[in-house]
């Protein structure tokens, strides 16, 4: 390729400084610069929480030990996926303006935009762990969290490529998108427990990506336990498999990228 | 320093809006999937040497923007080959490509980073890029909120701040009072000085006149006229 002379030595630096730009005026925009910015931002994922915390303890109840910190982080976790997903979805229409202008991976941009979600997901976490540290205990497997954690960071990431490359071609996407969280959801075990799911939901609830990450999170932060090592590993392989099979098709198709824009 | 060999670049329009997953399929079960082909540039080989300065003429629609765009790395080529030697600057063109609804601080700082430059090295230019926007009121004032002269004069003075040995400048004489006019040609003085090599798209004969060392005329994507300017007196410091 023609363009190759320019990655000289200082190609990551600049790379990390244009994520680092482009990340910070996003957080910038979402937040107007403001804590009550960001207050508002949680105030979707904990109404949420709410609506769900009352339907499932008074209206149905489910047997879910620990209910309170179980729905917590399911719902903090769930937040951060459909959060980066949806805008990094149109990251790249947002960005058409510098694209259009100058070469620079265009992965950046889809990097840039997750790494906004990610810093609220890195907030809102911290205050689960504290969430929990308070009204329950101190554990070792809590240590252990930071594997779910990456592996969601993994996988949305992988998400967030393939649905900015599916944007720019067909613009219906986002809609189908909306759509599919809205189901997704509830094919995630998000509000219920997996393992106690009649037969069919209970299959796609652990064959789903997010559904094991949330079992894992699950065991580890809230019910102090260790799923089966085979578990983990698959996990752990299909969230970096999906990833690099992402990555490959987002590059597939970079250069198209300003044309269709 | 850049060579073209025939270049050609199609574009696809559809005959009909297939933007969506739903148009897409019933167009194609229903067998109509259909385009027009554009030939934005057909069969263009160039040679641009290093410190040349290159005018690019050409009616609207003649396929000019899209020869930067390819020089620059941002289309490739249907056909034919392209290579560059060196880093190129962003595009510098009207209708600029700003985020709108930020500060013009958090765009310089945007900017800066895709030229390269870290944020020490922003923060030392970015008062002297103010002050030759003359935005130095507004910086922190939302984009939106400036003219379109304002916005130009901000882009011009980010991207002139570029290191790049290539600069591509697509029709930024046209805007701008008389007084910034004047500071692009000096600015435009210093890059001949400085040998670097500028491909500047102008509708404007006086200024390919005195800048340019050679002009090309684009028709339909082809290059039909190629004309070499007399020599400049480039070691005579001549100054506007």
């Amino acid at each position: 390729m023609s363009h190759n002379l320019r990655h000289s030595k200082s190609t990551w630096s600049r790379n990390i400084a244009i994520v680092r730009e482009l990340a910070v005026a996003d957080f910038r925009l979402k937040y107007h610069d403001s804590v009550l910015g960001y207050f508002w931002s949680m105030l979707n994922p904990l109404a949420l929480f709410l609506v769900y915390h009352f339907v499932f303890s008074y209206l149905f109840v489910v047997e879910v030990p620990k209910f309170t910190l179980y729905l917590l982080s399911g719902i903090v976790f769930w937040n951060f996926f459909a959060d980066a997903t949806l805008s990094a979805m149109n990251s790249l229409e947002a960005k058409a303006s510098l694209t259009k202008k100058i070469y620079f991976p265009r992965v950046l941009v889809v990097l840039a935009s997750t790494a906004t979600a990610f810093f609220s997901f890195i907030i809102n976490t911290s205050l689960l762990i504290l969430v929990v540290q308070i009204v329950d205990h101190v554990s070792s497997a809590q240590l252990l969290v930071l594997l779910p954690l990456v592996l969601i960071v993994i996988l949305t990431l992988g998400v967030a490529l393939i649905l900015s490359v599916l944007y720019i071609y067909f613009r219906d996407t986002l809609q189908i998108w909306n759509v599919a969280l809205v189901v997704g959801f509830w094919l995630t075990p998000v509000v219920y427990n997996a393992l106690l799911a009649p037969e069919p939901l209970k299959n796609v609830a652990l064959l789903n990506p997010i559904g094991r990450i949330l079992v894992l999170l699950r065991a580890y932060l809230v019910f102090d336990d260790f799923p089966p090592i085979s578990f983990v590993i698959t996990t752990v392989l299909f969230c970096c498999g999906f990833l690099i099979v992402a990555y490959w098709l987002f590059s597939r198709n970079e250069q198209n990228i300003p044309e269709y824009l | 320093m850049i060579t073209l060999r025939h270049v050609d670049k199609v574009f696809r329009i559809p005959r009909h809006v297939t933007r969506t997953l739903y148009h897409r399929l019933t167009s194609v079960f229903a067998g109509s999937y259909e385009y027009e082909e554009l030939y934005a540039l057909r069969d263009v080989s160039l040679d641009v040497q290093q410190g040349e300065f290159l005018g690019i003429m050409g009616r609207n629609g003649s396929g000019k923007t899209t020869l930067l765009r390819i020089i620059a790395g941002v289309y490739r080529p249907t056909r034919g080959t392209c290579v560059v030697e060196g880093e190129v600057s962003p595009l510098l063109e009207l209708g600029l490509g700003f985020q709108p609804r930020l500060t013009c601080r958090d765009n310089v700082f945007i900017y800066s980073a895709l030229l390269g430059f870290s944020r020490d090295e922003v923060r030392t230019r970015y008062d002297s890029i103010m002050r030759f926007a003359e935005l130095e009121r507004f910086a922190d004032a939302p984009l939106d909120y400036l003219s379109s002269g304002m916005k130009v004069r901000l882009a011009f003075s980010i991207a002139i701040q570029s290191p790049a040995p290539i600069l591509l400048v697509d029709e930024v004489l046209a805007v701008g009072d008389a007084i910034f006019q004047e500071k692009c040609r000096e600015v435009f003085w210093r890059f001949r000085r400085e040998g670097r090599t500028v491909l500047l798209v102008s509708h404007d004969d006086n200024a390919v006149l005195e800048f340019c060392d050679r002009v090309l005329t684009l028709e339909s994507g082809a290059i039909v006229r190629e004309a070499r300017l007399v020599e400049k007196e480039r070691s005579v410091t001549r100054q506007p």
